[in-house]
């Protein structure tokens, strides 16, 4: 059976969104609520470097793959040796 | 945003004298929280490189693994930036009036309660414990005559310095208001 490997950013995809809109809802709520000084504006300067930090994290560790190939899950065959699934 | 001088039913000649958040130690538990969740991954990569198992170099088990740390780094972040959220907005606000009581529970639960000085009847400071006895915070409870609960000030640094001077705001207060004589001799370190 051959299945595309991008099905896989699926899940990250929705994962991707779920952490954005709390990225905005967190920003959100420290400007609207919290105290005005320098200390909030570099809270907010904080949380987008953390997000953009994270992003860059898990680029990295999703950018090493070809996510455009396919894998034959018909042709895997699995024989109780955990080595054995270098195969997959 | 929150403007010490603006307060919502701001009173005339009304100033903020004290603006209190939770201890610095309240970061640290983040941090650490933060640290553990990240050492878990590490911890995974290192027991498979042991085990001789190089998975991210197979063709199903390597990217599905690098997806699930990907995911896992970005519920990390949104943890540790809503708990940092929660403790920067938990904020309590005395006036020369009034005592403001914001908690933020969570993202999407904000409570804002406000207490008149004049109202109170009772305030206890607590430190329990070792941390909090060698760092010096710990709560600061406020009850009035009313059946409503009490305010509790939690994990704030000094938390005797801070109930003397709400004694002192809700002293000088009760005397704006008529309820009370002023002391002759004036209030120590006033």
């Amino acid at each position: 059976m051959q299945v595309p490997l991008s099905i896989l950013l699926i899940p990250f995809g929705i994962m991707f969104f779920v952490s954005f809109v709390f990225f905005i809802v967190n920003i959100f709520h420290i400007s609207r609520y919290g105290l005005q000084s320098t200390k909030t504006t570099a809270i907010i300067g904080a949380y987008l470097v953390g997000f953009f930090v994270t992003v860059l994290i898990s680029g990295a560790l999703l950018f090493r793959y070809d996510w455009s190939r396919t894998i034959d899950l018909g042709s895997f065959e699995f024989t109780g040796d955990i080595h054995n699934l270098k195969d997959l | 945003m929150i403007h010490l001088n603006k307060l919502p039913n701001h009173q005339r000649g009304e100033t903020a004298e004290v603006f209190l958040r939770r201890h610095w130690i309240a970061i640290v538990m983040i941090g650490l929280y933060f640290a553990a969740l990240m050492l878990i991954p590490v911890i995974i990569l290192v027991f498979l490189s042991v085990a001789d198992l190089s998975i991210f170099n197979t063709v199903l088990i390597g990217p599905l693994v690098s997806v699930l740390m990907a995911c896992y780094v970005m519920m990390i972040m949104i943890v540790t930036m809503t708990q940092f959220t929660d403790y920067y907005l938990d904020t309590w606000i005395v006036t020369t009036e009034r005592i403001i009581n914001i908690e933020q529970i969570g993202l999407f639960t904000r409570v804002v309660s406000e207490l008149n000085l004049p109202e109170i009847q009772d305030i206890t400071a607590e430190t329990t414990g070792v941390l909090a006895t060698l760092l010096s915070y710990g709560n600061v409870y406020i009850q009035t005559a009313a059946t409503r609960e009490r305010f509790n000030f939690k994990q704030i640094d000094n938390p005797e310095h801070v109930k003397e001077d709400i004694l002192r705001l809700t002293h000088a207060a009760k005397v704006r208001h008529g309820e009370l004589e002023p002391f002759k001799g004036g209030w120590e370190g006033a």
